[in-house]
């Protein structure tokens, strides 16, 4: 005889603290943000309040001029971003990995651009590449590679790329510490079977060392692409996303709707076209690193 | 009699534990009232320096000075407003009244003004600025800094110019100062300290709208979108397109222009009294000022006057409003324009030889029947915030041209 499986409530009233938590901060503004976005909703003129459904979508998409300069921006900013700081926080990892005089204060000294806060790297860089007193514009000068000072801020040509190097830089040790920190977790045996074996250290590197990290290398990735769509702070210190739109990308232009414009409604859409977006291109990255993305896509 | 000592123990504990509370209850009586006060800074420690003798007038209430970056102040203060949460007294531009209006975040205060006897001291023009189209008065005079041209004066000597007095002049001056110091073909010097980013929107109606266009008919329709401006906005647009304008000019902003200036880059920069001190302590006597220069309609003299406004969710508006009134004191009125750079409004500060001689003040108080304020309508906020330092960048990168510019620039102002 079959008995009745009791109902086990107990790991849903254990689970209950977690998941209250995270309908609460997560689930209530994503919600929220939905609903505002099909509202003509602007702080200025909560009077003027009404629903107007997808019309601020349609807007964006069709009839906004700064939107699809943004989303160019964007693809540029997330996608040049982190392909240079997947590659050389790699370079950096291989050389940090080995022994030499000094690695101690090397590893340490790594970490500085990832603790120095972004309105400061913004300064910083910005002043770097100042057109009139900027020190690249004096060295490249002296090398005689240009002639006369260049606005390298001001310029539409130059303006992404520059902030584009400052998140370089200040992405790289958080790579290069998670990609250090697995290839220590890589078992020395391995190394020492392939070295009987007669394996060169390149073959030691593609066969050993790449498998054993890419599972890291695949969640990271994954996390700065978030990090680097969602980032405000530098594009918005060094030129507010000008000049034009020149440097501006959808997390800005979101901050600027919502923020500066104080049009909730609209900058709710722009946010949720934007995650729309990110989350098809984290789907799609997933997809590709199904195999190598260990528990992530497990 | 262990069970004694215990009872004997918790009964102790608990009575030293109430004691602040027994402590505090007297304290709570006599404790005094305080007022909230928020602003942004014209120079820094200036509102702590100029309302140090608030204490003595008034030593039963607290004076609490909360200052707030600029550039979050806006924002802030609308999030304060939208949940609830404003001190009892704040800093405001004259522009953002409609928004705090519909927000319900200020108090009328057209009461309290009547009912004050000083009230004369302050010019119908500020009480005008302060009252911004608005049926009743929501905000209380506090400051005003008008736009004057700063003239770097060797550089004007070495050229055999004068000061510019039209705009003509102004052009003139601008080709001529730009130059190539060290003759290695590049320009070390440029004429003017251009400012394409954020509240650049004050020196470029300065130069455009004394061609005699404004950005609203007496009826109240955007007329922005004129021949004569267009053409007035071309010949801005050339100072940067002729390289008369650092090439960094459509990212400048505040910082930017002023350390242009004081470094030597740039031969004239359009700022007000808040920049005298510092640009004064670099420079000394190497600087002069003069009024923004006249177009064909007269001249055009944007200023900013800015407010005080009471929140109505005050628990102490009879303090708040002895604040507003002990402000716009001679005392206090005069203590903080010479700490913080502003144009003194209230008599007789304003025939104070301490102002009246100082060359910065005088040049701001000049022609003050030519100051100009800016509209106050809903869409202003976002068209000054954003929509013109985009514009302005497009129109110098060459994207759009000048009369492109002015239709963007008009369509918003109108919401369209």
């Amino acid at each position: 005889m079959k008995s009745k499986k009791k109902f086990q409530y107990q790991p849903y009233l254990l689970l209950a603290p977690a998941i209250l938590i995270v309908v609460l901060i997560i689930g209530y503004p994503v919600v929220r943000a939905i609903v505002l976005s099909l509202y003509k909703y602007n702080l200025t003129d909560l009077q003027g309040v009404e629903f107007v459904g997808l019309q601020n979508y349609i807007d964006i998409l069709t009839n906004d001029p700064a939107f699809w300069p943004a989303f160019k921006n964007t693809v540029i900013w997330v996608g040049v971003t982190v392909a240079a700081q997947l590659l050389l926080s790699l370079l950096l990892a291989n050389i940090l990995n080995k022994a030499f005089l000094g690695r101690g204060l090397v590893r340490s000294v790594v970490l500085i651009p990832w603790v120095t806060p972004c309105v400061l790297i913004s300064l910083m860089w910005a002043w770097i590449f100042n057109g009139n007193y900027g020190v690249m514009n004096e060295i490249l000068k002296r090398l005689h590679l240009i002639d006369e000072n260049i606005a390298w801020i001001a310029q539409p040509d130059t303006a992404l790329w520059v902030q584009i190097l400052a998140m370089i830089w200040q992405g790289i040790p958080f790579f290069t510490i998670m990609i250090l920190a697995a290839m220590q977790s890589v078992p020395r045996e391995l190394y020492e079977s392939a070295s009987v074996d007669g394996a060169s250290r390149i073959k030691q590197y593609f066969h050993i060392t790449l498998p054993g990290i890419a599972s890291t290398i695949v969640s990271t990735v994954m996390i700065r692409l978030i990090w680097v769509f969602n980032n405000v702070d530098i594009i918005y210190t060094m030129t507010g996303g000008g000049p034009g739109y020149s440097s501006l990308t959808l997390s800005v232009y979101t901050y600027q709707q919502a923020q500066k414009s104080m049009k909730f409604g609209y900058g709710s859409a722009v946010a949720i076209i934007g995650a729309l977006f990110m989350a098809v291109v984290i789907f799609i990255y997933l997809r590709l690193t199904r195999e190598q993305g260990g528990m992530i896509s497990k | 009699m262990k069970k004694r000592w215990k009872k004997l123990l918790s009964v102790t504990l608990s009575a030293c534990m109430a004691m602040p509370f027994i402590s505090a209850v007297p304290a709570a009586a006599e404790s005094k009232k305080t007022i909230r006060v928020w602003y942004w800074e014209d120079n820094d420690g200036s509102y702590e320096e100029a309302y140090s003798t608030w204490s003595e007038q008034y030593p039963d209430v607290n004076l609490e000075l909360e200052a707030i970056p600029w550039n979050s102040y806006h924002d802030t203060l609308i999030a304060a407003a939208a949940s609830g949460d404003l001190p009892d007294v704040y800093k405001i531009q004259p522009t953002w009244i409609p928004e705090l209006v519909s927000l319900g975040a200020v108090e009328g205060l057209d009461e309290y003004i009547d009912s004050w006897e000083d009230k004369d001291t302050i010019p119908e023009s500020m009480w005008e600025s302060a009252r911004a189209g608005q049926e009743e008065t929501y905000a209380w005079p506090h400051s005003l800094v008008v736009l004057y041209l700063y003239c770097r004066k060797s550089y004007f000597e070495e050229a055999g110019l004068e000061y510019p007095e039209t705009m003509d002049e102004f052009y003139e001056a601008c080709e001529k100062l730009t130059k190539d110091t060290d003759g290695d073909g590049a320009t070390d010097v440029y004429g003017f300290s251009m400012r394409g980013a954020r509240g650049g929107h004050f020196m470029w109606a300065g130069l455009t709208l004394n061609s005699g266009t404004d950005f609203f008919d007496s009826e109240g329709n955007v007329a922005l979108n004129t021949p004569e401006m267009v053409e007035a906005n071309q010949k801005y647009l050339d100072i940067y397109l002729n390289g008369w304008a650092p090439k960094t000019a459509p990212t400048d902003g505040y910082t930017e222009i002023v350390q242009n200036f004081e470094s030597g880059v740039t031969a004239m920069l359009i700022h007000h009294l808040n920049s005298a001190k510092e640009i004064t302590e670099v420079l000394g006597d190497d600087v002069d000022v003069v009024a923004l220069p006249e177009g064909d309609a007269g001249r055009y003299l944007p200023s900013e006057p800015c407010h005080w406004a009471l929140s109505p969710n005050s628990e102490n508006k009879e303090e708040a409003v002895n604040f507003l009134k002990y402000s716009t004191g001679e005392e206090a009125h005069k203590a903080l324009c010479k700490s913080a750079g502003l144009v003194p409004f209230v008599s007789p500060v304003t025939e104070d030889p301490e102002f009246t001689e100082d060359k910065f003040c005088a040049a701001s108080m000049e022609y003050l029947d030519d100051v100009k304020t800016f509209p106050v309508v809903n869409t202003f906020g976002d068209w000054s915030e954003t929509v013109w330092p985009q514009t302005m960048q497009r129109a110098m990168m060459g994207e759009i041209d000048s009369a492109e510019m002015i239709e963007i620039l008009a369509d918003n102002l109108a919401g369209e």
